[in-house]
């Protein structure tokens, strides 16, 4: 069985580890196969334009099946977890045939391990400009942002994945959250994203991305070699969420028989969900060496560390709608804020017990834009106008991510071109405002502020809010 | 007896909380009965929905008007169910129901439109081609707009969605806005599989041709070469059993 290692414990040994020094120099033997039409499967431009492409279809290869990335919806993680294995596959091939283990895996990056604390910067291998040999190093991009590459640190909300693991349910729907994103048809993007999906995988990829690297945009991401470390820790995540009590895949087999197919001629990798459940299990046959500690602990009977949330509404009593924005807020360099006049639900929901059984979740609906002026945005609650500024503790509900908003709000053959959406559940942060307010809430303020500036800066950033809406289930 | 009542209204107000679409469904379902019942011989062969017959132009374009009301219902509605909830799940509660009525209203209303602009075409083909003739190029326009980039554009914003205004007075025209931008994308996208259908009006060719709908909805990217040939095979397999033409006994 093929284990997948921290990238970060194999740097701290030694910044080029054998696993490092050999993922490069596969990287290196893909690259060369690129060619001028990237029509061999097994070269690097053909694998990264799978994820997402720019490339007019007309000048595709014969057969390449490419911008297939599923984003915004339940088949994300699954979806991802095949172009890994198809990828890994294809890289253990160049890294045997250049004379180097068979055991070879993709390893992963643990960003979010608190005991690590070079874990939020980006390891050595990926920043050096040259090997150790001095050849020019692979898995160093320029098209990064600037200061990513220098060494900084990434912001430690983009890569907090408590939000995430505290789901408790893996599908969602037109507005519950979830861990792995609403139930839909198979779709580029258009869907709700899952929390993971969000943060840290969006956050994630637009701190290392900046701007205009490869890593924020989908046509672009999976040119960089440290995506394929991201999306490996993504589906680690995936393993561990699942050792929680409570949580489980999805039983429908609308989810279960879906099918995926990447690669062309002899490097085809066709699978359905449910073939790739049991990662231990042939085909996949891999393992991840460490799922987080407290994880580890809860599963073996130590109680809940991370409290579930979600209670047991579903799509079969779906949310109500009880306050909305009065039009779209622009997301620039600086704060913005919306005002919604919250009312009571009327319906059956307005009979159930607040404190029990409601949870409260926010709705950014249709994110739309191309010039970015941050790369995600920190969303807040408080009073609003109306409260003393004595009863107004601002509280952080959440963070969301604008990777993939250009390619999103592009109408074309692949994107309807409605943007983003997301959902927050904001339960805890809504009742606390609850209570200042003595035990209601008729107005609340949205505000999102930039969680940091994307490098280089848009002078003109263009995203907005569609619109921000409060439901109740 | 109020034990029953009671149960039933209960349910009632479930259904109406779990689904607040239902009734989509419901209308189209209804639409294939009443398009079955009142008029079934058009099961398998066309009705003389082309000629004017011994009916007034007035009555005749009334009867057809009414006919292309029945085939939006039974065959379009079901594309929108999803855009139903979508736009009942962003109103208020008390403005649920109304906010669907004017969505369908507004995707319906250019659907009509162009139903009527398809009608006509066919209207001005039919004394210069025949039945078979007209057969031909709707079933034709509609294999080869299978094969048009357009048409991908067209399926692929089908899927939109929009942020509707829910608390001022513009949420009426919102959600007949959104209802006729879907209903925009979905006659840019499945145009000459109506023309098709109501250059014969046969019934089977409805269920044929709306199962290539369901099947281009549902997936991300349909090979659109299949369902062009699939068009093909039906308009192929009418001509040669020599269901188009052929008079619909009184």
């Amino acid at each position: 069985m093929f284990v997948r290692q921290d990238v970060w414990r194999l740097s701290s040994d030694e910044p080029w580890h054998p696993v490092l020094l050999w993922y490069g120099r596969a990287v290196r033997r893909m690259q060369e196969r690129n060619g001028t039409d990237f029509s061999d499967p097994t070269c690097w431009q053909h694998l990264a334009e799978a994820h997402g492409t720019a490339i007019a279809r007309g000048q595709w290869p014969a057969g390449a099946l490419w911008n297939e990335c599923e984003h915004g919806g339940w088949f994300f993680l699954p979806w991802h977890r095949m172009y890994l294995y198809h990828f890994e596959r294809i890289a253990r091939a160049a890294v045997v045939e250049l004379g180097g283990p068979s055991d070879w895996a993709l390893p992963y990056w643990n960003y979010s391990d608190p005991s690590q604390p070079e874990a939020r910067k980006l390891p050595p291998a990926f920043k050096a400009v040259a090997t150790p040999d001095g050849e020019q190093n692979p898995l160093f991009v320029q098209e990064r942002d600037p200061n990513i590459n220098l060494g900084s640190d990434m912001n430690e909300l983009a890569v907090d994945t408590s939000a995430a693991l505290a789901e408790i349910r893996f599908a969602g729907s037109m507005v519950t959250p979830s861990f792995g994103g609403g139930q839909s048809n198979r779709a580029h993007t258009g869907g709700l994203p899952g929390t993971l999906e969000v943060v840290p995988h969006g956050a994630v990829h637009m701190e290392v991305g900046g701007g205009s690297g490869w890593m924020s945009a989908f046509d672009t991401a999976a040119r960089d070699p440290i995506f394929w470390l991201h999306h490996a820790n993504l589906d680690r995540l995936w393993e561990a969420w699942l050792l929680l009590a409570g949580r489980e895949n999805p039983a429908p087999a609308q989810w279960l028989d879906q099918r995926f197919k990447l690669g062309s001629g002899s490097w085809v990798t066709a699978l359905t969900i449910s073939d790739m459940l049991d990662t231990q299990a042939q085909p996949l046959d891999y393992r991840y060496d460490d799922v987080p500690a407290e994880l580890v602990a809860e599963a073996a009977g130590g109680g809940p560390v991370i409290p579930p949330r979600g209670g047991t509404m579903d799509e079969q009593t779906p949310p109500e709608l009880i306050g909305a924005s009065a039009g779209s807020v622009p997301l620039g360099h600086g704060e913005s804020s919306t005002e919604i006049d919250v009312r009571r639900p009327m319906g059956p929901l307005a009979s159930a017990d607040e404190e029990e059984l409601l949870r409260i979740y926010l709705k950014l609906e249709n994110v739309v834009g191309s010039r970015l002026a941050a790369g995600s945005y920190i969303v807040r609650l408080d009073l609003g106008g109306g409260a003393a500024a004595s009863e107004r503790p601002e509280t952080r509900a959440g963070v969301v991510s604008l990777f993939g908003v250009r390619e999103s709000s592009r109408a074309d053959e692949d994107h309807p071109g409605s943007g983003l959406s997301f959902t927050l559940d904001v339960t805890d942060v809504a009742k606390e405002l609850m209570r200042a307010r003595g035990g209601s809430l008729d107005q609340i303020r949205v505000t999102f502020s930039p969680l940091a500036g994307v490098s280089p800066k848009e002078t003109q950033p263009d995203v907005q809010v569609g619109g921000v809406k409060l439901f109740v289930a | 007896m109020m034990l029953v009542s009671s149960w039933t209204t209960s349910r009632l107000r479930m259904l109406e909380w779990r689904h607040p679409e239902w009734w989509i469904v419901v209308s189209s379902v209804a639409a294939w009965v009443v398009l079955l019942t009142i008029e079934p011989h058009i099961l398998l062969a066309r009705t003389p929905a082309i000629s004017t017959g011994s009916q007034s132009l007035l009555g005749h374009m009334a009867s057809e008007a009414a006919l292309c009301l029945a085939m939006i219902v039974a065959m379009m509605l079901p594309l929108i169910t999803w855009h139903g909830r979508f736009v009942a799940l962003s109103s208020f509660w008390a403005r649920r129901q109304r906010a669907i009525v004017e969505f369908v209203g507004g995707y319906i209303a250019v659907w009509m439109l162009a139903s009527l602009m398809i009608l006509a075409a066919l209207h001005a083909l039919y004394p210069l081609l025949g039945e078979q003739g007209t057969l031909v190029i709707a079933f034709g326009a509609a294999a080869v707009w299978q094969l048009i980039p357009a048409k991908r554009v067209a399926l692929s914003h089908c899927h939109r969605t929009a942020s509707l205004t829910a608390r001022d007075r513009g949420t009426d025209i919102d959600c007949v806005r959104f209802g006729a931008t879907i209903g925009h994308s979905c006659v840019a996208a499945c145009w000459g599989l109506m023309a098709a259908v109501m250059s014969t009006h046969a019934l089977i060719v409805m269920v044929l041709l709306f199962t290539v709908q369901l099947w281009e909805r549902s997936h991300r990217r349909p090979n659109l070469r299949v369902s062009a040939a699939f068009i093909t095979g039906v308009g192929s397999a009418l001509l040669l059993l020599g269901l188009a033409g052929s008079e619909v006994p009184d």
